[in-house]
């Protein structure tokens, strides 16, 4: 797997823990579910067993990989779906993620659109939202493997559930009961505290310069004082 | 009345010449004052604001400044880490906390790159430049050869490094593998002692990726380097070498003695374009490492772009960018300042 925040973030949630607390104004990677979906994650790949080179950001193995037919399965999200299906080589399919300690796990990704609420086209600014969710243009979206409908529209959500990125849908319909949503619902400097703070420490884990517990605590000690 | 018509004309014809001198230079002029003075101006306001691009900025007086620069001290800190048993440095490192680490963190990295380039780039062509001062066949093609890396694209090199680099696949680790193998079976497998492929991570550990862009750097460096250390080889007088050589100096003595004394201007605007360069360090790290693993290839410049246009703090940005224009600011005047007990002038 790459070293992306979606993949390692899915040990931590899988393992009972979370990226924040309860009320999303604190760090969560200290609390005992998260050290346990990390600690699993650096056994996987650094313990006696490790099954595939650790994550980097040419280490690690995904995509070209399993394109090339050396490896039998890697995580990643439903948009990369389309371009795996133009490889015929092989069959494959989609399945859901392993069940941890904590339970299912996945993420939940969807774009949003807003209107500036001073911008000075408000109408222009509406005519192009409603363009862009149509159940048209959300079809069109829904195959590239990308974004839940914005739109609530029956023939939206219809676009969306026939839409064939993966030739069967049933993993991700079924994620989206358990299905985590992070970012939308996180008003806090995501690229300060994840990628500035987490994310090198997690890289620490990776390079093997630092214990779960080293790097999950000097993530926290770094990113607690940046939550407003 | 003559004269005075006379006057007349001439103050005509100044006037006119005047306007026709500030037409050409106009476009130029225009062009300094649109891409950089009133930028400059604007992003040295920036930097005393609170400014996300979206809303309006928010004068903050100096504390982005205090923010990058400042520390404070955690005297309990140092008591714990004493009592842990950590070393009187590590406990120093724990006693004084900076307000922005990572800030910290990039300025290390900066200095050490650029201290990594300058060695790992004007000694080698300096020693290049050297040995292709000669009348050997072919000479122009490799010198040809050593320059080509400064036309490359800082992109496209990159990119054919990253190949190199790339620990499963790479060239680098792909001639290791191989070098090792071949020694193995020639030697070290018959003695009983197997060298081990260290199978080394470039790109993706913190410990090797600093270098890593070092080693790119210079390799893209040496030529231009060479190219200006060459020229000037080729500026002494033969005479000196026929003197030397007919008092008996060895090569040695002719390269120490009268080469890099005279050469001493060129190695220092070598040294002070390559030192500015280096501490301006972007594209490499953001094309090739995204400043990771762990920070390690995160330089200050990186950050600042990090800050300014990922993250959407303008202000802060701002202020990154004009400390590290008195960094560089300060280094320069510091080499200026010592060049006098070095640099040999005529």
């Amino acid at each position: 797997m790459s070293d992306w925040w979606g993949l390692w973030g899915w040990f931590v949630y899988s393992g009972g823990g979370s990226l924040f607390n309860a009320d999303r104004t604190a760090c969560g990677l200290t609390e005992p579910g998260s050290i346990t979906g990390l600690q699993f994650m650096a056994d996987l790949f650094l313990g006696p067993d490790r099954v595939a080179p650790p994550p980097g950001l040419e280490g690690g193995v995904g995509e070209t990989e399993f394109h090339a037919g050396t490896v039998g399965m890697f995580p990643n999200g439903r948009w990369m779906t389309p371009s795996d299906r133009a490889n015929d080589a092989f069959d494959w399919a989609v399945v859901e993620m392993p069940k941890g300690p904590g339970g299912n796990a996945t993420w939940l990704f969807w774009g949003a659109y807003v209107i500036n609420a001073q911008t000075e086209y408000p109408q222009q600014a509406w005519t192009v939202l409603k363009a862009l969710t149509s159940p048209d243009v959300q079809a069109q979206i829904a195959a590239l493997g990308t974004n839940i409908p914005s739109n609530k529209a029956q023939a939206a959500v219809d676009a969306f559930l026939n839409s064939k990125p993966p030739a069967d849908n049933t993993p991700f319909i079924n994620g989206a009961a358990y299905a985590q949503a992070e970012i939308p619902l996180f008003t806090g400097n995501w690229n300060d505290i994840v990628g500035g703070q987490y994310q090198p420490n997690i890289d620490k884990i990776f390079a093997g310069l630092a214990t779960v517990q080293e790097a999950a605590q000097a993530a926290c000690d770094g990113a607690n004082p940046l939550f407003k | 009345m003559l004269k005075s018509r006379i006057r007349e004309a001439i103050s005509k014809s100044r006037t006119r010449e005047s306007i026709e001198g500030y037409l050409f230079l106009l476009p130029n002029l225009l062009g300094f004052l649109i891409f950089l003075a009133i930028p400059l101006a604007i992003s040295f306001y920036y930097s005393f604001t609170d400014y996300n691009l979206f809303t309006t900025p928010k004068f903050l007086g100096l504390a982005n400044y205090a923010k990058a620069l400042g520390v404070s001290f955690d005297p309990q800190a140092y008591q714990t880490a004493l009592v842990q048993g950590k070393s009187w440095f590590a406990a120093v490192g724990a006693w004084i906390k900076p307000n922005d680490p990572t800030f910290w963190v990039a300025l290390r990295n900066t200095l050490v790159y650029a201290l990594g380039v300058l060695g790992f780039s004007i000694i080698p062509a300096f020693l290049l430049a050297w040995l292709l001062n000669s009348r050997l066949r072919g000479m122009t093609f490799y010198r040809a050869l050593i320059y080509i890396p400064v036309v490359a694209s800082v992109v496209g090199s990159a990119l054919v490094w990253n190949w190199i680099y790339q620990q499963q696949s790479g060239a680098l680790n792909t001639i290791i593998s191989g070098t090792i193998s071949w020694l193995n079976k020639l030697i070290f497998t018959a003695i009983g002692h197997p060298l081990v492929d260290p199978y080394i991570g470039w790109l993706v550990l913190p410990q090797y990726a600093l270098f890593s862009l070092i080693l790119m750097t210079s390799w893209a460096t040496v030529g231009y380097d060479m190219v200006i250390f060459l020229a000037a080889l080729q500026g002494i007088p033969v005479h000196l070498y026929e003197a030397a050589t007919v008092d008996g100096a060895s090569r040695w003595h002719i390269l120490f003695r009268i080469i890099v004394p005279l050469m001493t201007p060129t190695i220092f605007f070598i040294f002070v374009i390559n030192t500015i360069s280096s501490l301006q360090i972007f594209s490499e790290p953001y094309i090739m490492t995204q400043g990771g693993p762990a920070n390690s290839t995160l330089t200050i410049v990186y950050y600042l772009y990090q800050k300014g246009f990922q993250r959407f703090q303008m202000g802060y940005g701002s202020s990154l960018a004009w400390i590290v224009f008195a960094l560089i600011f300060i280094i320069t005047l510091i080499q200026f300042r010592l060049s006098g007990r070095w640099v040999y002038e005529e």
